[in-house]
């Protein structure tokens, strides 16, 4: 009779202990199995919030949108399965795809689709540029339909929802802040419970939030979209951005993707270590000088397009910024709509000479010379000012340059008269579509800000602008996009320097990295800001790292 | 005695009073709208609207410098524009971490520096004293981030002994927080992991802050027990026969130290800002770091209480010294009760 029972003790310690052997075993993650990124701080987790490099970085890999972006700058079907617009523009409905689960293990409805929407569009920080005045009303039809109604018609409405990021009503209705009522009924909407968690659906979860410091994501095993074995079973985005740190970090492989901002004698320098490739790819953002189109001299057009001539290029990519290519034109060359069968202007001394003949300013240049500012925050741009002065100097033109960090020159765009002659500045389209770069660059709508220091106010260019925005029909929308292009190059109220080449160095020895490999082929893509970082679809070998 | 003292700290508490008036201005007459940098170029107004009306930024500055009083009176230093939560909990989470590496970097300097003093005094014009006085040089011309670079690619890139970024490892499980350093906290809750861990990650930028006070105090000790060991007292010790340790120790040192400690004092309550780069360079987060970004982003209701807290720790680092100096040097002692 003991025997029986101790024989029966035993085989229940021997199942206990597998069971738990199994659910460890089921628990354990490889944590070597990781991809450690640097960005610049702070970074913000909240879909409402964020809107920076790396929140979005964050944003990508912890949530869902309604769809998600192909390379060539289309979407495809995401967490919407297909969508309907009437026939007047108005009216969109999105059909949710079904057993889609969020992080707490619920099921994404249309409602927490309408919730999340709303929440962006009250709160008015983060993305909710791209959807303030757009969008009427947003209405969960029914558990997996929701209905979105526009003010006006709006072409690349679809496209812009990349940046609509998805959180789970109940959790953060469950994580108010009720003791304020800065939105009332709904207290704080859940913004400091979001600070250091998340209520996403997303391949990843936020496992650890340092403020400063770091955030770590782990793989969400339930993730609707599947994984491959490989995947990464974490993500760590820091702020360790110093070159010396982030050069160190990847030589002891403590580290797998840099960040866009080192300086190139970083990336040279990680080129040469073992296993380390530095990639370099288009990433939708240019840098102009901006001419004030409404201040002497370069109120004259002929007087802009005379120094559009006599800016030297080839030497701003050659030798200042590195791997960067030659404007097309306002709008970047890759960005779906861009028309890179337009002329601009190129170097030719002889040119810029016969334009500022035909300027009223040509006989007294002395009385008029060009106040020039550029941003504190990028050092490499003040080799660029330098350069324009001294081609300028060729012409006989006195250019007297400022150095002002970005906030002061916010400040100077709110009025003609503070905005200088001409700002070196860097653009980036509000969504990955040609008019996202027209609409923020040149109608009336963002004279008085850092986006348009050209006061172009032009209303029959506004006018195109969004009629084109209007225009349902990509096609069509695009022709009329090529046709804006043209007349803003005929204006010439910017010049158009460089599309800027995103450099980063990661680990190829161990690390598959999608977008490294689009550029190895050479294929040309336009990822929006972030995507390019997506963890879900990269590779981690661990038993390959040398040390 | 007391009166002396508590005409002291009214003083300092004067010094506090205008510092926060100082830097309030000044947080907010600098040019940038905070409300607009923190949310962005791309924000509606109106949202920036609603963050000015937040922050107070829409009332005069005199009733503004009166409700940031009547807050921090109640522990309330008002929000971060950077992490969007209190200042007070954000002094919370960094100031432990400075705080952990200033003292260790404060251990150094003091016993560092101190003992290589008396070395090169009593070994002057030897080989040692050579050495010693090499490496002062150095930590005194070249600045603390500087270090933590060569330090960083000695031990990080050359030798890989130390790690060097963040203040734990990745997998090492944070302590419960007590203090919020991380090494005191591993000791009190049994986690010699922790501790182990969290000391390796002090140890490059702790030293890389330390050399330029150790430096510095190494090389006011040696030239203040040279000097004082030319003095009359001293000689007549010797003609007594007390044995040299005795003399070194209990006659030379305790004189010799007055200038040393008024120095230390100062440098250590510098540290605090000098480990700004240090922390950049090593991502850690604490006040330092946390402090500078403030000042860039102009995070103005951070850049008050960082300041503030730094003018506290001079004054009560001033007061220390005050103590200890005292207590050295009994003419001070006996002035105060003249006084």
């Amino acid at each position: 009779m003991l025997s029986k029972i101790r024989k029966a003790m035993i085989l229940v310690m021997i199942l206990g202990i597998l069971v738990i052997g199994a659910t460890a075993a089921a628990q354990t993650k490889d944590e070597n199995s990781i991809i450690r990124m640097t960005e610049d701080w702070p970074t913000y987790c909240d879909p409402a919030v964020g809107s920076d490099f790396s929140d979005t970085i964050a944003l990508v890999n912890l949530h869902d949108t309604l769809v998600f972006p192909n390379p060539d700058g289309s979407v495809r079907p995401q967490v919407a399965t297909k969508w309907d617009i009437s026939e007047d523009g108005l009216t969109y409905k999105f059909y949710i795809r079904k057993g889609v689960k969020f992080h707490s293990g619920n099921e994404l409805t249309a409602e927490d689709v309408a919730f999340s929407m709303n929440r962006l569009l009250t709160i008015g920080e983060g993305y909710a540029y791209l959807y303030k005045g757009v969008i009427e009303s947003v209405t969960a039809l029914d558990r997996y339909t929701v209905e979105i109604k526009l003010n006006n018609k709006f072409g690349p409405f679809v496209s812009s929802l990349i940046r609509m990021f998805i959180v789970e009503k109940q959790v953060v209705m469950a994580n108010i802040d009720k003791t304020t009522d800065i939105y009332g009924e709904f207290g704080d909407y859940g913004k400091q419970w979001l600070l250091t968690n998340d209520a996403g659906s997303g391949p990843y979860k936020l496992k650890d939030v340092k403020m400063e410091e770091y955030i770590l994501g782990e793989k969400f095993d339930d993730y609707w979209g599947g994984w491959d074995k490989d995947a990464p079973e974490y993500f760590k985005l820091s702020g360790a951005c110093e070159p010396t740190t982030v050069r160190t970090a990847i030589f002891r492989q403590e580290q797998e993707i840099t960040d866009e901002m080192q300086p190139m004698e970083n990336y040279e320098a990680m080129a040469k270590i073992e296993g380390v490739e530095v990639v370099s790819y288009i990433n939708g953002n240019n840098l102009n000088i901006t001419l004030n189109t409404k201040k002497p001299p370069t109120d004259d057009i002929h007087f802009r397009k005379a120094l559009a001539y006599v800016i030297d290029y080839e030497v701003v990519v050659n030798n200042i910024f590195l791997y960067s290519k030659i404007s097309n034109g306002p709008v970047t060359a890759n960005l779906p709509g861009a028309d890179n069968s337009l002329k601009l202007y190129k170097k030719d001394l002889e040119k810029a000479k016969e334009e500022l003949k035909l300027s009223k300013y040509y006989n007294n240049l002395k009385d008029y010379p060009i106040r020039m500012t550029w941003c504190a925050e990028v050092p490499d741009e003040e080799k660029i000012a330098l350069l324009f002065q001294a081609n300028c100097a060729e012409l006989g033109i006195n250019v007297e340059i400022t150095k002002k960090p970005f906030g002061a020159m916010i400040a100077d765009a709110q009025t003609v008269d503070t905005t200088p002659n001409a700002s070196i500045v860097f653009v980036a389209p509000s969504y990955i579509e040609a008019g996202g770069m027209l609409k923020t660059r040149y109608h009336s709508i963002s004279t008085g800000t850092w986006e348009q220091m050209e006061w172009v106010q032009d209303s029959e260019l506004d006018a195109q602008i969004e009629d084109a925005l209007a225009t349902i029909d990509k096609a069509e929308r695009f022709k009329k996009y090529s046709e804006i292009q043209k007349k803003i190059i005929d204006l010439c109220p910017t010049i158009w320097l460089f599309d800027q080449a995103e450099r980063r160095a990661y680990q190829a020895s161990y690390v598959y990295w999608p977008t490294a490999e689009m550029v190895k082929k050479g294929q040309i893509f336009i990822n929006p800001m972030g995507y390019n970082n997506y963890v879900h679809d990269m590779k981690v070998f661990p038993e390959k790292r040398s040390k | 005695m007391v009166w002396f003292w508590l005409k002291k700290v009214s003083t300092y508490l004067l010094v506090l009073v205008g510092l926060s008036i100082l830097i309030f201005i000044i947080a907010r007459v600098v040019p940038g709208d905070p409300a607009r940098l923190a949310l962005g170029p791309r924000t509606p107004e109106e949202t920036v609207q609603r963050l000015r009306q937040e922050m107070n930024l829409d009332k005069p500055i005199y009733l503004q410098y009166v409700l940031w009083v009547e807050g921090v009176l109640h522990g309330d230093f008002g929000k971060s524009l950077m992490t969007r939560r209190s200042v007070s909990e954000d002094i919370r989470e960094f100031l432990p971490a400075t705080l952990e590496m200033v003292m260790i970097s404060a251990l150094l300097m003091i016993v560092g520096g101190i003992t290589l003093g008396i070395l090169s005094a009593k070994f002057s014009d030897t080989w040692l004293d050579g050495v010693i006085r090499i490496i002062s040089y150095l930590g005194i011309v070249a600045p603390a981030f500087v270090w933590a670079i060569i330090f960083m690619f000695v031990f990080g890139y050359l030798l890989p002994i130390f790690p060097i970024t963040g203040r734990l490892s990745y997998g090492i499980i944070e302590p419960k927080f007590i203090t919020g350093m991380y090494t005191i906290d591993g000791l009190l809750s049994g986690s010699l992991n922790t501790v182990k861990d969290a000391f390796m990650h002090l140890v490059i930028p702790a030293f890389s802050l330390c050399l330029g006070g150790l430096a510095q105090a190494a090389r006011i000790t040696r030239s203040s027990m040279t000097d004082n060991m030319t003095k009359d007292y001293i000689s007549a010790q010797k003609a007594y026969g007390i044995p040299e340790r005795i003399i070194l120790f209990r006659f030379l040192l305790k004189p010799s130290l007055i200038p040393t400690i008024s120095v230390l004092g100062l440098d250590i309550a510098a540290l605090f800002g000098n480990a700004f780069l240090v922390e950049l360079i090593f991502n850690f987060s604490g006040l330092s770091k946390y402090g500078i970004q403030a000042m860039l982003n102009k995070d103005i209701n951070v850049i008050s209480a960082v300041v503030m807290i730094l003018g506290l720790v001079f004054i009560s680092v001033n007061i220390v010294i005050d103590i200890i100096v005292a207590f050295l040097d009994p003419r001070i002692r006996l002035m105060g009760r003249s006084a």
